[in-house]
């Protein structure tokens, strides 16, 4: 991959025909990337960042234009410039309104393509009911990523969607498999006879990754949002969702995943799961209700995972240990950094008194105006790194989250990051542990082997669950008290 | 002779100012002249950049000028739109109507989603541009309604310069919030020491930065001074009889490819603020 | 309902609304995604109106919009006609409007018609009579009529008849006056009067009994022809002139009346490339009048301007007008007028483009977009923004140049505040002196305000009725 740039410090060249331009550079065959740009201090910053700015133009100044091009070799790197300078020189034809410009309704989107079934709605909360409620009109199933969403709307769009058989997964729905397809940000797995519905997304994502793992698949997983089961809301998608898999020839087991359920709803929710006469693995932390006989009821995700497997027939699914010995106990407590909630509730509830602080990055406080730790997991990094300089942390126990939409390479960040706070531990003649779990799959863009090998060579001792992960931070801190 | 499009150039005069000739089909600018004669291009003309240019009088011939530009026939024209006392609930709607207008019409990349980006959650904002003006735009309208001069500074350090083109989104942004709090401010009757300060605070963030164009324009807007359609808008935005905003936004928004959008985005973020600063003084 | 809601199994489709990365990922893995420019509402009161009462309603209204059949079939004294009308009722164009707040070519076309009825002899006396409250001022909307520019219409003025022969309402409409000085551009001079003498007595009563003798004139399928011949029915009519023109011609020659009126006749309705304007809106109206009164429909169903402000009425809103300031078209002008001559924005012709014609169906027009200094490229354009904005697409009226696809039809308030687009109308431009005339064409665009309001009262009546039912939440 070379980088290379002109400089024409001669004239100003006005902005349609500069982005014309790179767009028409940007997609020669053996190009990467191409910018034409003024030669601005904050350009050639933005440009540096994309790596397109290579020695010769880093002395552009804010009159002179910048053409940048990164390809696959020299030649055709020189051959785009001179592509780029002939675009500039070409007269600009008469450009009328081209082609058609986009939609801008969800109805206006539906009409221009025909068969559409879901709207996958992510605008800023305060506008996501309206864009919601129009995705019903126009006949929609929605997914509803957006969260800021108030209850009352929460539950008069699901009404409104359960009247008209529609589903609305959400809002704050981080995660959906829909026919083997993922919606926001899901991880690539098998297809298989496991039909899940969750009022969690990361506790869905977790759960159908390692139901790959143990080489099973997924039929449907409906996300339904972290609120779904809460008594207001009644459970109406969860509902809706057990019905559908209750007739669905393709799911022969059935998981439900929820946060912390009202009893009364879950209770309600397990009835119609054993009604629907498949058999049922209940993951409902803090409910301890007697279920119905076709339904087991689990303490952990990974139980879920595993109780699925199992239902399916499978002998003895099993997961790889946990990874090495607690041994000597740890001075200090353990600090959760985590970026999936109900990752984080669960790992708290595990670790109990051993826990110095759970903090979820993907709660509002830490999201509002800024986007999701999965996909920017800046903040988290920068709080792993501190943990190396307090003392009464003995143990770090993180998540990482792979899948489309996430981060393209969660764990180099974090693996950095875990590198520096263990630097930093050792000024202050104290070691760090890192305790880790990687969410995912072999077939994630980002590769389950290759996250976890980074996470492993900055020194962190990786679980393939996060029940493992959780258990393994409270032992070593607790070791002796522990055996 | 700085520069030359196809249908403007840029001439830097010896006291430093930048003055521009233009085709006739261009807008007018308070810094512009419009050439008389037939509409075909200025590269035809085979003037190019480093020549001297004389205007006016009578140049010594020895001056080496290449090319004389005649005013003798010339019209003038005012940059600064008429401003009258407009009630700031009546300036809240009419502004909130041009707000929809530019959100609606605005075509093309361009700033636009900074004018919701505060409201925006994990809406990750598509083009670079946006997703690096974001923070600077959100510190400028915090600093000016708390006439914080050195965040202001800081903010208009981070926008001047930013994004493609002759002016860059980042100065047509600047532009437009200078223009509301000189503008804006003259008509809610605002103290105009402390609005001076605001924008003398802009200037200085985006003197280096800038595009040598872009700074040439955020003067004129701290003075009052627009392009000709941001005059129109201005004056129906400022009149004293509420009229059609729209078609004003419209001729706005028609300015080069993203430059009227972007400075729409600054002017209804820096009119906001303003209103702020008048609702809470201090 | 299919128990899955046809989700399950089926082939998934999704429209992106919001953040591009769930549907970079979608498109990676070769799932159909369709992306919306997405931008914030107008107004968040929008969000209350995506409601199921409101589909349903606009289906209807809608269906009832595409199957009026307008078939004009007489000419008669808007007297013997017009619901409601007496002998000093003056209708005017757009909203409801009193003297003392008409724009000067509405003023001037008011003095033309008292003149005419012979209220008054004078024209001072006219505007001391039409000051003197004892006149009737109404908005032609109020009596099914819709009249082009100041559309005055009086008593004894003949008006088309058009009946929906689907629904069986009628609506009405005066006779087109020509280019030129015209009543409704508020030239009252003498040629004017002698031409509206010569309508009452002679054309009106010609066009009445060549129509009542062939039963009537389909206006649909006229229509559909003339958007096929590069009308739109608002600015250009000139096709659906000459169609008119053929079919009424060889029965005004068998008229029993003097050689020179027949031949004086033809040659007016010849010399008249505007001729089927008022027909074309007249057939609007009574499409839409079919389609209006659908209870929670938030169809437009009236847009008009009265030379002061813009008006839109809406299918489940009653006879409420939702008002806003008239903006002043953009457009080109005739030799020596320019901006600064020109009225705000007057007429019910836009009823053409609430139908459906008008700049909704410019794609088939491309010689009207000069007037804008635009290209054949951008008629497509403006036709294509206004299917975002509309709830169908017309079965009747095809364009050729997007595939025969039906023109769109049918504006939704809740599309125009969901999306800021507004819609398009193209307009001929009035001197804002009475008398002088047109003086230029171009387009103009409703005040947002006017949506915003319709928006706000229909949210208030869904309100309302979930409290009075108890199912709200």
């Amino acid at each position: 991959m070379v980088t290379r740039a002109r400089v024409r410090p001669d004239a100003f060249v006005d902005s349609v025909a500069l982005m014309q331009a790179s767009e028409r550079v940007r997609v020669l065959p053996g190009v990467r990337a191409a910018a034409l740009v003024m030669g601005t201090e904050l350009n050639r910053r933005l440009l540096a960042e994309a790596h397109l700015l290579p020695a010769e133009a880093e002395r552009a100044g804010a009159a002179d234009l910048v053409i940048a091009v990164r390809a696959e070799s020299a030649a055709v790197a020189e051959a785009a410039l001179g592509q780029a300078e002939a675009f500039l020189a070409a007269r600009r034809s008469d450009q009328g309104p081209e082609r058609s410009s986009p939609p801008r309704s969800i109805v206006g989107a539906a009409r221009r393509l025909p068969g559409a079934n879901v709207a996958l709605v992510s605008v800023p909360g305060a506008h996501a009911t309206a864009e919601a409620h129009q995705a019903l009109s126009a006949g929609l199933h929605v997914f509803l990523f957006s969260d800021g969403v108030p209850l009352a709307d929460e539950i008069r769009l699901k009404r409104r969607a359960q009247a008209r058989g529609l589903l609305v997964m959400g809002p704050e729905c981080g995660t959906s498999l829909v026919n083997g397809v993922g919606l926001g940000f899901a991880n690539r797995v098998r297809r298989g006879h496991v039909g899940l519905v969750a009022a969690s997304g990361t506790g869905l994502q977790e759960v159908t990754s390692l139901i790959h793992r143990l080489g099973a698949g997924i039929s449907q997983g409906i996300g339904t949002g972290g609120r779904d089961l809460h008594e207001a809301v009644g459970g109406l998608s969860t509902l809706q969702a057990l019905s559908w898999l209750g007739r669905d020839p393709e799911t022969r087991v059935i998981g439900l995943v929820s946060k912390a359920p009202s009893a009364a709803v879950a209770a309600r929710v397990l009835e119609v799961a054993g009604a629907t006469g498949k058999p049922v693995v209940a993951y409902l932390p803090g409910f301890h209700g007697a279920p119905p006989a076709s339904v087991l009821s689990v303490a952990t995700l990974e139980a879920a995972a595993v109780g699925c497997v199992r239902m399916l027939g499978r002998k003895r699914p099993r997961l790889d240990g946990r990874s090495g010995r607690a041994g000597r106990p740890r001075t200090g407590q353990v600090l959760g950094l985590f970026t999936g909630g109900t990752l984080c509730d669960e790992a708290r509830a595990i670790v109990g008194d051993a826990a110095r602080e759970f903090v979820d990055f993907g709660a509002d406080d830490y999201t509002r105006g800024r986007p999701h730790p999965i996909i920017d997991p800046s903040l988290r990094s920068a709080a792993v790194a501190c943990a190396g300089g307090d003392r009464r942390v003995g143990v770090v126990l993180v998540d990482v989250i792979l899948g489309a939409g996430a981060h393209p390479d969660p764990a180099g960040p974090l693996a950095a990051a875990i590198g520096e706070a263990r630097v930093r531990a050792r000024r202050v003649h104290r070691t760090l542990e890192v305790v880790a779990h990687v969410v995912g799959t072999d077939e994630d863009p980002q590769g389950l082997a290759d996250q976890e090998r980074k996470l492993q060579k900055a020194g962190a001792r990786v679980c393939p669950t996060n029940r493992l992960a959780a258990e393994l931070a409270r032992d070593l801190v607790r070791g002796r008290r522990g055996r | 002779m700085q520069g030359i499009q196809r249908r403007a150039c840029q001439l830097v005069v010896a006291d430093g100012a930048l003055l521009i000739l233009s085709a006739r089909d261009v807008p007018l600018a308070p810094n512009g002249l419009t050439l008389d004669g037939p509409r075909r291009t200025l590269e035809d003309t085979g003037i190019r950049v480093g020549q001297v240019v004389a205007l006016g009088g009578s140049a010594p011939a020895d001056s080496g000028a290449a090319w004389r530009v005649t005013l003798d026939a010339a019209a003038t024209w005012e940059p600064c739109p008429p401003v009258h006392r407009v009630l700031p609930q009546g300036l809240a709607e009419r502004l909130r109507m041009a707000r929809a207008a530019v959100v609606a019409e605005a075509t093309g990349e361009s700033l636009l989603p900074l004018l919701w980006a505060s409201e925006s959650d994990a809406a990750g904002l598509r083009p670079g541009v946006v997703r690096a003006a974001a923070a600077p735009a959100r510190l400028l309208s915090g600093a000016a309604i708390r006439r914080d001069e050195t965040s202001l500074v800081r903010a208009a350090r981070g926008l001047a310069g930013l994004g493609p083109g002759l002016t860059p989104s980042g100065d047509d942004l600047l532009a437009g919030f200078a223009a509301a709090w000189t503008l804006v401010g003259e008509s809610l009757d605002l103290d105009g020491a402390a609005r001076r300060r605001v924008t003398e605070a802009l200037l200085a963030g985006a003197a280096r930065g800038a595009s040598p164009l872009g700074r040439a324009w955020l003067e004129h807007a701290c003075r009052g001074e627009l392009l000709e359609p941001m005059t129109g808008f201005a004056g129906v935005l400022l009149a004293e009889e509420t009229r059609d905003v729209g078609t004003a936004v419209r001729g706005v928004l028609a300015v080069g490819s993203s430059s009227g959008t972007d400075w729409m985005v600054g002017f209804l973020l820096g009119a906001g603020t303003t209103l702020a600063a008048r609702v809470r003084p201090w | 309902m299919a128990a899955e809601g046809g989700l399950f199994g089926a082939e998934l489709r999704v429209i992106n609304a919001g953040v591009d990365l769930f549907a970079d990922a979608l498109g990676a893995r070769g799932v159909e995604v369709s992306r919306v420019d997405w931008r914030p509402p107008v107004s968040d009161t929008v969000a209350a109106l995506w409601r199921d009462e409101v589909d349903a309603a606009n289906r209807e209204a809608l269906r009832r919009l595409g199957a009026a059949q307008p078939v004009l079939v007489d000419v008669r004294p808007a007297l013997e006609v017009v619901p409601g009308m007496t002998p000093t009722t003056l209708l005017h164009a757009g909203p409801p409007l009193p003297w003392a707040r008409m724009s000067g070519p509405v003023r001037g076309a008011v003095i033309g018609a008292l003149l005419y009825e012979r209220l008054a002899e004078t024209q001072e006396e006219a505007e001391r009579l039409a000051g003197s409250g004892t006149l009737t001022f109404d908005p032609c909307h109020h009596h099914a009529a819709v009249g082009p520019m100041a559309g005055i219409t009086t008593a004894r003025m003949p008006v088309l008849v058009m009946e929906n022969r689907a629904g069986g309402n009628r609506s009405y409409s005066t006779l087109n006056e020509g280019l030129g000085r015209a009543l409704r551009y508020g030239a009252f001079a003498a040629d004017v009067i002698e031409r509206l003498r010569w309508f009452e007595t002679v054309l009106g009563p010609a066009l009445g009994e060549v129509l009542r003798r062939i039963g009537g004139v389909d206006i649909r399928s006229l229509i559909a022809q003339a958007v096929q011949m590069g009308d739109e029915c608002h600015n250009r009519n000139r096709a659906a002139s000459a169609l008119l023109i053929k079919t009424l011609a060889p029965h005004v020659a068998a008229l029993d009346i003097p050689a020179v009126e027949r031949e004086r006749i033809l040659a007016f309705a010849a010399g008249n490339d505007h001729f089927f304007l008022n027909v074309g809106m007249a057939a609007c109206k009574v499409a839409l009048d079919a389609a209006h009164g659908v209870r929670w429909s938030s169809l437009v169903t009236v847009m008009a301007r009265n030379g002061t402000e813009f008006g839109i009425r809406v299918s489940g809103l009653g006879d409420r007008w939702f008002t806003g300031p008239s903006g002043t078209p953009v457009g080109l002008y005739f030799a020596g007028f320019s901006g600064e001559d020109a009225n705000p924005d007057m007429g019910d012709s836009a009823i053409t483009e609430t139908a459906g014609l008008g700049a909704f169906a410019m794609a088939g027009a491309p010689a009207i977009v000069q007037f804008v200094g635009g290209t054949p490229a951008d008629a497509l354009g403006y036709t294509r923004r206004m299917y975002e904005i509309t709830l169908g697409e017309s079965e009747a009226y095809r364009l050729p140049a997007l595939d025969f696809r039906g023109t769109p039809t049918g504006i939704d308030v809740r599309l125009v505040l969901q999306t800021g687009i507004l819609p398009q109308i193209n307009t001929g431009i009035a001197h804002r002196l009475a008398g002088i005339g047109q003086i230029g064409a171009g387009l103009v665009n409703p005040p947002m305000a006017c949506f915003e309001a319709a928006g706000r009262a229909l949210a208030a009546e869904l309100a309302g009725a979930d409290r009075g039912s108890g199912s709200g939440t």
